[in-house]
């Protein structure tokens, strides 16, 4: 009964989300507070009963129900517990429903603390939330509905794709799509904004604390798909340029983009169109995203079972959010008054630069993302766009973009100076200076070019708390009183340091493990003993076992300098089997703080005791994900900063009359 | 029952949660535009204060913030400016009263209504969940019941051995005896009982495929020639024969028909009227045929076996093997004969005979084979290529 149950209330779902769509939508024509008012609360119940429909999901999955064909043909019963209630969202059909989940999470959130937002724009936005909610549990029940049944039911299932058994898939993919969804609620914004033709500052700061979390969330996504691609794929890297990594990448890029035009539109009601813009664009290139990866025109291990009829399903949801919005897009953009002036030199300045920047970069990626698609469409020949294209592309981007960083907070809006900003950080270049040279000697045979690098990344660090540093004035106010100052400035300005820091950490990961690393490949016997990046490794032992679900070959090495043990590490070859797949999980150890050392085995080598052992040092590689740790702390605690907390219309009802006196214009000066 | 009250009870809290603002039946139709403006006017209050705390702290100049206290200002001006505009423009617009009526029609009828018909249609209401632990349960329970079962099945049998030992020429009682004779696993006795009602009583489809499958089961899973004659008899009397269609399906199977065994088991399969049973054993066997079938198809050297038989063979003596697959290469050649067109068979047939190392059979497949493609150049040729390649040398048996 559950199981039905559950598609039964996916159904119901569909129901409710095209109320959520349909109801405020004649509300704000026929100017009806009542259909208004229920918008919040459809969109409540459009939540509950999608989750009741995931719960069941869930459920059929943790009892090995394979009279479910979605479970069938995922799951496995000797599986362990964790990895049956991952495997909901570790296939294509059951990540969808996760997908429109976090869908209508997003809707219900904003009904739920949208308490500060006018009725008429509450509504708007849960309207276009509601109806690209519609558009996907369509997809999913017309290309992929996960409570397909089997009749008879078979006795034991296929099992989950083993790279995906892993802890990773707990949190990578609920992490990243509550970024890619969160986009949505910034796109239900924009198009809001659009039909009630209300584009304004009001509307910047509203929009605002959304964008924050979808970016915190997709930011932390995308740095456990790295960490866990680095660990379980054995090949060592960290990034890969993998059109999926892109996929979700670029996103990334221009939420950071609106992130930061959003703050101009507050603050001074200029760039509007283009914030708009980029709230479309974000959710934009989260659609997109999806239909490369679900179509079928790319493949890799996110595509699951890919079917054309699906990627046109896609396509078709692709262009009619992203062309209808770009249409009432070009409908309003005309009627939009300029906002504030600026100089070139100013907040605003330093923003449109980073803004620039930003969507050039995407655009690079994007770029570099569909040309071998096109190619292949046209040509029917594949080629592909590796790490070399955007080496060449998107760094040369990003290095004036991360020199810029420390700037831009120390400009004042409207019109800066960029000379006292640049006296302010001159002892931040020095720092930088002495420490990349510091680096260079320390490690001596490094190219001279990282030196420059290594700078980068303390000049970024360093840099991103200048504008505190100035806030606080020890100079000028001494020690107690700065501080003083220091504890009393808002969250959101050590959200800014916090987050350009953490950038600056991982800019160091990846100058530090893209300069030093070092890489070996060799044959070992249990038994042999080698010497590799300064450590002694003991190939101890290679032991046969078997697992819930595989069977495996693990080695055992101990990694030991100047006879000092540092640490045992244990890579395995794993079968499973269901799928008689091979798989690795790399041996790694962290040696001092940052540094790693990794070891994945390779085959037997035919006709000795022999096995392909392969080695990286990969020195201060946990700094990458660190830099994210650090960024996505920095942006909840900017979320935390009550400035995003508007207080609800009772309290600004109660001060009304005096903040109408506060704000009688001034007299200019 | 349960289920639709459950799925009432869900679909009433998700309408009465969903239309929550209707229930409480406060507020009026028209919208408040004035609360509105308060949102808007909240936001730039806060602007205000957070610049006072920059300019108490230093972080901004008196002059910069007396310029953008003006900015705020106006932008206060210009919703204090709209809100009067849309009262002079009748912002006070009644809206229409049908607007209840929509909402009733949303909630009790549209939502439910599209509910039902989606669901209806591509839902199984009546289709139980079936957890693997208590499917489990449920075996254990059915193999429990079904020892029991089979004492009672015993006492029975022992009674009736008694009255046929006086009455041997009682054929119902024989008719009776060998379905349970096969069901409690004496397939001998089964097999005995059941020519004992065919030479009695006459044949029955039922009879002779009743007797097919003891046959079958006697030789561990190999439909032997005389048992595929006795399927083919008792399809010729009722086609709708389950048990015949299923075995003929699989001697299909066992010859490398794999297209025909699909096309008769998928019928069997889908066939409302066929007894239950079969169908689901030809549908299992379906599955199976696809995970094996293809992969051994494809490899370019047809079997004789397929590799399920191989394996049940695995427990057999060297003479029962032996005799088993002759039996098989027999009913080949008898298939062969009367369709002759079929020239994966003659290429399994003619392998069949060299790993068997029959050379009368190999001269007389390859002349068969010769005589039915005689017209046909480059299928001769093919065969020609084929048995050349398993080391014959074909000038010596084709002049």
């Amino acid at each position: 009964m559950i199981v039905e149950l559950g598609h039964y209330a996916l159904v119901l779902g569909l129901a409710l989300s095209l109320a959520q769509m349909v109801v405020p939508m004649i509300g704000l024509r026929t100017n009806d507070a009542r259909m208004l008012a229920v918008a919040p609360s459809l969109t409540v119940a459009t939540f509950l009963v999608i989750a009741v429909s995931f719960a069941a999901l869930t459920w059929a999955y943790v009892t090995s129900d394979f009279s479910v064909r979605n479970v069938w043909a995922n799951s496995f019963s000797d599986k362990p517990m964790i990895f049956k209630i991952t495997g909901v969202w570790g296939n294509h059909e059951g990540s969808m429903l996760l997908w429109i989940l976090t869908l209508a999470l997003f809707g219900a959130l904003v009904a739920f603390f949208g308490g500060n937002l006018p009725s008429r724009l509450k509504a708007a936005v849960l309207s276009v939330q509601g109806s690209v909610t519609v558009a996907f549990a369509l997809f999913i029940l017309l290309t992929s509905n996960p409570f397909e049944r089997l009749s008879p039911p078979p006795l034991e299932g296929r099992d989950l794709n083993p790279i995906l058994q892993d802890i990773g898939l707990a949190i990578h993919p609920p992490l990243l799509y509550l970024g890619y969804v969160g986009f949505s609620i910034c796109f239900s914004f924009a198009v809001a904004a659009l039909i009630e033709g209300r584009i304004d500052a009001a509307w910047a700061r509203w929009v605002r604390p959304w964008t924050l979390v979808s970016w915190v969330f997709l930011t932390a996504g995308i740095s456990m798909g790295s960490y866990w691609a680095y660990y379980e794929l054995g090949w060592g890297g960290w990034w890969f340029w993998d059109p999926v990594e892109n996929a979700s990448f670029m996103p990334w890029l221009i939420g950071t983009a609106l992130l930061h035009s959003a703050l101009v539109m507050e603050k001074r009601e200029a760039m509007k169109v283009w914030t708009i813009l980029l709230a479309i664009l974000a959710f934009s290139f989260s659609l997109l995203g999806t239909f490369l990866v679900r179509s079928g025109v790319l493949t890799s291990v996110h595509s699951f079972a890919t079917d054309p009829e699906r990627g046109l399903f896609i396509l078709m949801i692709l262009v009619f959010f992203i062309g209808g919005s770009l249409i009432l897009f070009a409908l309003r953009a005309g009627t939009l008054r300029n906002g504030g002036m600026f100089h070139p030199v100013s907040r605003e300045g330093a923003l449109v630069l980073n803004n620039l920047f930003l969507t050039t970069a995407t655009a690079t990626v994007l770029v570099g993302t569909l040309y071998p698609l096109l190619v292949e469409a046209v040509s029917g020949e594949k080629i592909s766009v590796g790490a070399p294209y955007f080496n060449y592309t998107f760094i040369p981007l990003m290095i004036p973009l991360l020199m810029a960083v420390p700037f831009g907070p120390l400009l004042a809006w409207k019109r800066g100076n960029l000379a006292a900003a640049a006296e302010r950080l001159w002892l931040t270049a020095a720092i930088s200076l002495v420490a990349a040279l510091a680096i260079a000697w320390l490690v001596y045979d490094a190219p001279i070019l990282s030196a420059f690098a290594y700078a980068l990344a303390f000049w970024l660090i360093i840099g991103s708390f200048a504008d505190v540093w100035q806030k606080a004035g020890f100079a000028k106010n001494g020690w107690s009183k700065g501080w003083a100052r220091l504890k009393g400035l808002p969250r959101a300005n050590w959200g800014t340091a916090l987050a350009h820091a953490g950038l600056g950490i991982t800019t160091l990961g990846i100058v530090g493990v893209t300069t030093l690393e070092d890489e070996t490949v060799l044959r070992m016997t249990p038994g042999d003993t080698t010497s590799f990046a300064g450590y002694d490794v003991a190939f101890n032992s290679l032991t046969p076992g078997k697992g819930p679900n595989f069977t495996y070959d693990k080695g055992i090495f101990t990694i030991s300098r100047d006879g000092r043990v540092i640490g045992t590490v244990e890579p395995e070859k794993r079968v499973y089997v269901a799928s008689r797949m091979p798989t690795t999980e790399a041996g790694i150890q962290t040696v001092g703080l940052f540094s790693q050392y990794y070891l994945a085995l390779g085959d037997a080598v035919e006709g000795s005791e022999d096995i392909v052992v392969r080695i990286w040092w990969k020195p201060w590689v946990t700094l990458i994900w660190y830099g994210t740790v650090v960024m996505v702390a920095a942006g909840l605690i900017s979320l935390s900063d009550r400035r995003l907390r508007i207080g609800a219309p009772v309290a600004a009802r109660r001060r009304r009359e005096a903040a109408l006196a506060a704000a009688k214009p001034e007299p200019a000066e | 029952m349960v289920f639709w009250l459950t799925v009432l009870a869900l679909t009433a809290a998700a309408i009465v949660i969903g239309f929550r603002p209707m229930l409480r039946g406060t507020g009026s139709a028209a919208p408040d535009r004035v609360e509105d403006h308060e949102h808007d006017i909240a936001v730039y209050r806060h602007q205000l204060e957070e610049l006072a705390g920059e300019e108490a702290r230093g972080s901004i100049s008196p002059v910069e913030a007396a310029q953008a206290r003006n900015e705020i200002s106006r932008r206060i001006l210009a919703v204090e400016d709209r809100l009067t505009a849309a009262g002079a423009t009748g912002f006070s617009t009644v809206p229409r009263r049908s607007g209840a009526a929509t909402l009733a029609l949303f909630a009790l009828v549209f939502i439910p209504g599209l509910t039902l018909i989606i669901y209806t249609g591509i839902g199984s209401p009546a289709y139980e969940a079936q957890p693997l632990a208590m499917r489990l349960e449920a075996m254990r329970d059915a193999a429990a019941a079904r020892n029991q079962t089979q004492d009672q099945l015993r006492d029975l049998v022992v009674r009736a051995e008694d009255h046929l030992r006086d009455n041997p020429d009682d054929g119902r009682g024989w008719d009776v005896l060998a379905p349970v004779y096969f069901r409690l696993g004496e397939v001998g006795k089964s097999e005995t009982a059941y020519r004992n009602a065919i030479r009695l009583l006459g044949e029955t489809p039922q009879r002779l495929s009743g007797l097919g499958e003891t046959m079958v089961t006697a030789a561990g899973g190999i439909v032997t020639a005389d048992a595929s004659a006795l399927f083919d008899r008792a399809l010729d009397a009722n086609p709708a024969d389950a048990r015949a269609r299923f075995f003929a399906g699989l001697a299909d199977v066992q010859i490398g028909q794999y297209e025909d065994a699909r096309s008769a088991w998928t019928v069997l399969a889908a066939d409302e009227g066929a007894d239950m049973a079969w169908r689901a054993v030809a549908q299992q066997s379906l599955a199976r045929l696809d995970e094996t079938a293809p992969a051994v198809e494809n490899s370019g050297r047809p079997p004789v076996l397929d590799e399920a038989t191989i394996e049940q063979m695995q427990d057999m003596s060297a003479v029962e093997r032996g005799s088993v697959i002759e039996g098989m290469v027999a009913s080949l050649d008898e298939r062969l004969r009367d369709q002759p067109n079929d020239l994966e068979g003659w290429k399994r047939l003619i392998r069949a005979r060299i790993v068997l190392d029959q050379d009368d059979g190999l001269r007389d497949a390859l002349e068969r084979a010769r005589s039915a493609y005689e017209d046909r150049p480059d299928e001769l040729e093919s065969l020609r290529a084929f048995a050349q390649g398993l080391g014959v040398n074909v000038e010596e048996y084709w002049p």
